[in-house]
């Protein structure tokens, strides 16, 4: 038991390991088999369940089909055999009422007789000898009919004052055509002029009747009636009494006699059903026969029927959990393809919320989902600007102290000397600078303003190193209006006059040239200072202060480059070339942009 | 079918439309497989439908008897057995009356009868018209109409080789379908090619029958005398080889010369040339009219008991004879089985099952003493009137 359990389980296993490997356990497969499944057993029960009641039912309908048809076809027969003996009773009264059968009267009323029914053929009394003493319509008796010899007249004989009933059989006594009838007959004792004399009344009904009575039976398409004698078992009436005689058809009599009811057979390798009924005062036996497999083509329509049912729903049903199914993964599907759009990073993508009542709630906190997301997105970004802005502010800020502290020391020193004009300039342009550099708090100037601002700054140090240096501004016409973060040429000047002129022997030259290139526009510092070594150069953008000389902190120039950076982003920025005793050049490279924009960002907030 | 894969095109016209609009290939390929699927759902159902159609329109096989008219009661006889024999097959009997059109020597009254008349001539085109009697004729006509009646066999109980020929040849060249069809003869065995089956009595064995009862009449010894009709029918030309094989092993039994004769009136004739010439024991009358002509000439010269007769048929007069004593013995074919077994036939083969070529009847000597016995009167009196 345990091991039968541990088995299926593994079975079991080792199947959904199978599906879940393959493409069948997808909703789709498995709504559309189980479900199939499901209604295809349920539909299977119900035929089988079906088939079988509607079999019994047909089965029993059959035979009481068969039962009633018999019932039938037995009432009328005995109907007709009590009327005809009602019949031959009128005759007989008739005929021998006053002992005698002769006179017009007797003629007169057994015409009548004969003439109300058709079915009479011929009316015959005869003695013990078989001797004519008179018959209705009148003809002469053949003498080769041999009448002593014949089943009706041994009957009367040997039980007399019985009506008795022949077998059909040929009437050969008269001439004309030769008929089929059924002979009644009975032994009459007649007091005759005080005798007893024996008398024979015969009459002959024509067999027709009973036989359209039989014939017009059907049960079924072949099935049929046969009547047989119950005391000798012969044959009455059969449809194909001829075959029976050739020997090409034979019919169970035997069973037939004993039975009673309905009993089963078979004849020809087919089944047949026959049913008995007893035919009262006549003495016959009433056999209706159905065939078996005419009940059982109604089994197979009903079979054939309800495989093609089957067949039909099943398809449907593949087809509606095809659809419903489809129906069910279509919105996963969008929402996997959504997802995976959002897992590129496009966070811009919606669901839209319809389907089903599952699906729409599902869609709907997607949707949020990826709302929120989005939100907090946001929210990093502008954190992280903000932080950007703030550390711009703070780089800004820190160009100012550092040159205020020089130039009020350069001033400090002329007015000890009391180079009042000197001064005058120094402070004026001093104020210039000033101004141009809080420039109304924008951090986004004109080259022309810019140009101006490194003028006066050039002024103010030139007087600060006593004209140690020349220095020469020189920009494109087309330049002037463009814009620049401001403040960018002031650090690289001061670097030129700290590091490249100060120390310097001979007078210095600091060239400023601004152009454009390729898109770009230039600003570009040349000194004829010391020059700095390779290693120097390098290290100047990586921010490390290399050389502590003198005054500053040494971290102007990285300045300049991290701003222009963070403004324009990369690509932009500081470029340097350098040989020691010959002098330094810096690049200094920003894009194009000659129209204050609209969307300037940090100027706005 | 057909109507299958239209929807199937008209759905990959949908599916062509609604990719161009969405773009989407997941949805492409479910809608497909939809299409698909119900593509297959239409395909399946609609040959479920006709699987069913053709089932349930099977019609019953229809089988036309066509007997010539005024044959009395051996045709009537027939006509039961293959009625019996359809409703036990669960088939159609057709049973076409094939009566000679007296109307041919004046104008017809009926528009139908001059058309036939008109047409006669092609249809019976290649052979001599004027070979054709009435009857002939009728009978064509009657074969002619149950083909167009569909009849999909015929029974036939021909009147001549040349009837049967042309019959055999309309059922293979009349049916719609191109095949030919199944035409079972009856009664007779002329030997015209394209009988599917050939349904009679062993007429060899009939006249030995017939030899061997006058024989045991005459007790071995005596004249006897054969009429009969020209012997065209190789049914005839059996009958009396077989009466004359039982006959020559009676070395005190002598054979006349046969007389010809085809009616009753011909053979009273010949009966009555017969006996002015020579003492005569007994007639084998190989055919009815010619027994009924030999009783006759009995009958005038009131030798009914002297001399005997032994003859073919199960006609009414012929039977009242029989029961008087004129004729001894009778020599009775079943009609009744013959239809019906010739309806059988044609059932197998149009069930494709096998077929006998040749399917002998016997026959049944009947005697005045044993005539009213109970089998024989259904033999001899099949009908209930």
């Amino acid at each position: 038991m345990r091991t039968l359990a541990g088995w299926i389980g593994q079975l079991w296993l080792r199947l959904r390991f199978r599906l879940r490997s393959s493409k069948v356990s997808s909703i789709r497969s498995i709504i559309t088999w189980s479900f199939s499944i499901f209604i295809v057993l349920v539909l299977t029960i119900m035929a089988l369940l079906l088939h079988d009641k509607f079999t019994q039912a047909a089965e029993r309908s059959a035979e009481l089909t068969t039962r009633q048809i018999v019932d039938q076809v037995s009432y009328n027969l005995e109907d007709y055999v009590r009327s005809m003996s009602h019949l031959y009773r009128a005759i007989e009264e008739h005929m021998l009422r006053d002992g005698t059968w002769e006179g017009e009267q007797v003629d007169k009323q057994l015409d009548t007789l004969l003439s109300s029914r058709e079915d009479i053929i011929s009316i015959t009394l005869l003695d013990s000898k078989g001797e004519l003493l008179k018959n209705r319509p009148s003809a002469e008796l053949k003498s080769s009919a041999h009448v002593t010899q014949q089943g009706w007249f041994q009957s009367a004989l040997r039980v007399p004052d019985h009506l008795s009933f022949s077998l059909p059989h040929i009437q050969n006594m008269y001439s004309g055509p030769y008929k089929w009838v059924v002979s009644m007959s009975k032994g009459i004792t007649v007091r005759q002029n005080g005798q007893d004399r024996q008398v024979i009344l015969l009459v002959d009904i024509n067999f027709k009747q009973m036989d359209e009575l039989s014939r017009r039976v059907s049960l079924g398409q072949r099935g049929y009636v046969y009547i047989i004698d119950e005391s000798a078992g012969n044959i009455v009436y059969h449809p194909q009494q001829q075959l029976m005689y050739m020997g090409l058809k034979s019919e169970n009599i035997e069973q037939a006699l004993v039975a009673t009811g309905s009993y089963e057979d078979e004849a020809d390798g087919q089944k047949r059903l026959n049913t008995v009924k007893s035919v009262a005062n006549i003495g016959w036996k009433i056999v209706g026969v159905a065939y078996l497999d005419e009940i059982m083509t109604t089994r197979q329509e009903v079979n054939g029927y309800l495989v093609r049912v089957l067949l039909v729903v099943l398809i449907l049903v593949i087809l509606v959990s095809m659809l419903l199914s489809s129906s069910l993964t279509r919105p996963i599907r969008r929402m996997e393809r959504k997802m995976k759009a959002v897992e590129r990073g496009d966070f811009n993508v919606e669901l839209p919320v319809q389907g089903p009542l599952e699906v729409e709630r599902l869609s709907r906190r997607f949707n949020l989902m990826v709302y929120k997301i989005r939100t907090l997105m946001n929210e990093i970004i502008h954190e992280q600007e903000q932080k950007r802005r703030l550390e711009l502010e703070a780089l800004q800020a820190q160009i100012n102290p550092h040159f205020l502290y020089n130039t009020l020391n350069s001033v400090v020193r002329m007015v000890g000397m009391s180079r009042n004009e000197e001064v005058i300039t120094m402070i004026t342009s001093l104020s210039r600078l000033f101004r141009i550099s809080l420039s109304q708090g924008k951090t986004i100037i004109t080259v022309r303003e810019e140009l101006e601002h490194a003028h006066h700054y050039l002024t103010i140090q030139q007087m600060r190193f006593k004209r140690k240096f020349r220095f020469s501004l020189d920009a494109d016409e087309d330049t002037l209006e463009c814009l620049t973060l401001k403040l960018v040429l002031q650090p690289l000047i001061e670097n030129a006059i700290v590091h490249g002129i100060e120390y310097h022997t001979d007078e210095g030259c600091i060239e400023i040239r601004v152009y454009r290139e390729s898109g770009q526009l230039v600003f570009r510092i040349t000194d004829n200072g010391v020059g700095m070594t390779e290693e120097q150069v390098a290290g100047l953008l990586q921010g490390s202060p290399i050389v502590k000389s003198g005054a500053g902190s040494g971290v102007a120039v990285r300045n300049v480059h991290d701003r222009i950076q963070l403004y324009y982003g990369e690509g932009c920025g500081l470029e340097f070339e350098s040989e020691l005793e010959e002098g330094t050049t810096v690049w200094i490279r920003i894009p194009v942009q000659c129209e204050r924009e609209d969307g300037d960002y940090y100027d706005k907030r | 079918m057909i109507k299958g894969k239209e929807d199937k095109a008209i759905i990959s016209r949908i599916i062509s439309a609604d990719s161009i609009k969405k773009f989407s290939p997941s949805i492409l390929r479910a809608l497909r497989c939809m299409g698909i699927a119900a593509a297959g759902c239409c395909l399946f159902l609609s040959t479920a439908c006709g699987i069913s159609n053709a089932d349930s329109i099977l019609p019953p096989p229809r089988v036309a008897l066509i007997t010539p008219a005024g044959t009395g009661e051996l045709a009537e006889a027939i006509r039961l057995g293959a009625e019996a024999a359809a409703k036990e097959h669960g088939a159609e009997l057709l049973t076409v009356e094939a009566f000679p059109s007296e109307a041919a020597t004046y104008a017809p009254s009926n528009p139908d009868s001059a058309i036939h008349r008109v047409r006669e001539p092609q249809e019976l085109s290649g052979q001599g018209v004027s070979a054709y009697s009435q009857r002939e004729q009728a009978q064509i006509r009657a074969a002619t109409q149950a083909l167009q009646q569909g009849a999909s066999a015929l029974l036939v109980d021909p009147l001549s080789e040349k009837v049967l020929g042309d019959i055999i040849q309309k059922a293979q060249t009349m049916n719609k379908s191109g095949t030919s069809i199944p035409v079972i003869v009856l009664n007779d065995e002329f030997p015209v090619e394209g009988i599917t089956s050939v349904i009679s009595m062993d007429n060899v064995e009939a006249g030995r029958q017939a030899g061997e009862a006058m024989a045991e009449l005459l007790g071995g010894r005596g004249s006897v005398a054969l009429l009969g009709p020209d012997p065209v029918n190789p049914g005839l030309i059996h009958r009396e080889q077989g009466v004359m094989e039982a006959l020559v092993q009676y070395p005190g039994i002598r054979v006349e010369p046969k007389s010809v004769c085809s009616t009753r009136e011909v053979c009273w004739q010949a009966a009555k040339q017969l006996l002015d010439e020579q003492q005569v024991d007994g007639f084998i009358a190989l055919q009815e009219p010619a027994s009924l002509g030999a009783a006759d000439e009995l009958h005038r010269r009131k030798l009914e008991h002297q001399i005997n007769i032994v003859g073919f048929g199960s006609e009414q007069q012929q039977l009242e004879q029989l029961q008087e004593g004129v004729f001894q013995h009778l020599i009775v074919q079943n009609g009744f089985s013959a239809g019906y077994l010739g309806l059988n036939q044609a059932v197998a083969r149009l069930n494709n099952q096998q077929v006998q070529a040749r399917v002998k009847l016997e026959t049944k000597l009947v005697s005045t003493d044993n005539m009213f016995w109970m089998d024989n009167q259904k033999l001899l009196f099949p009908f209930v009137q």
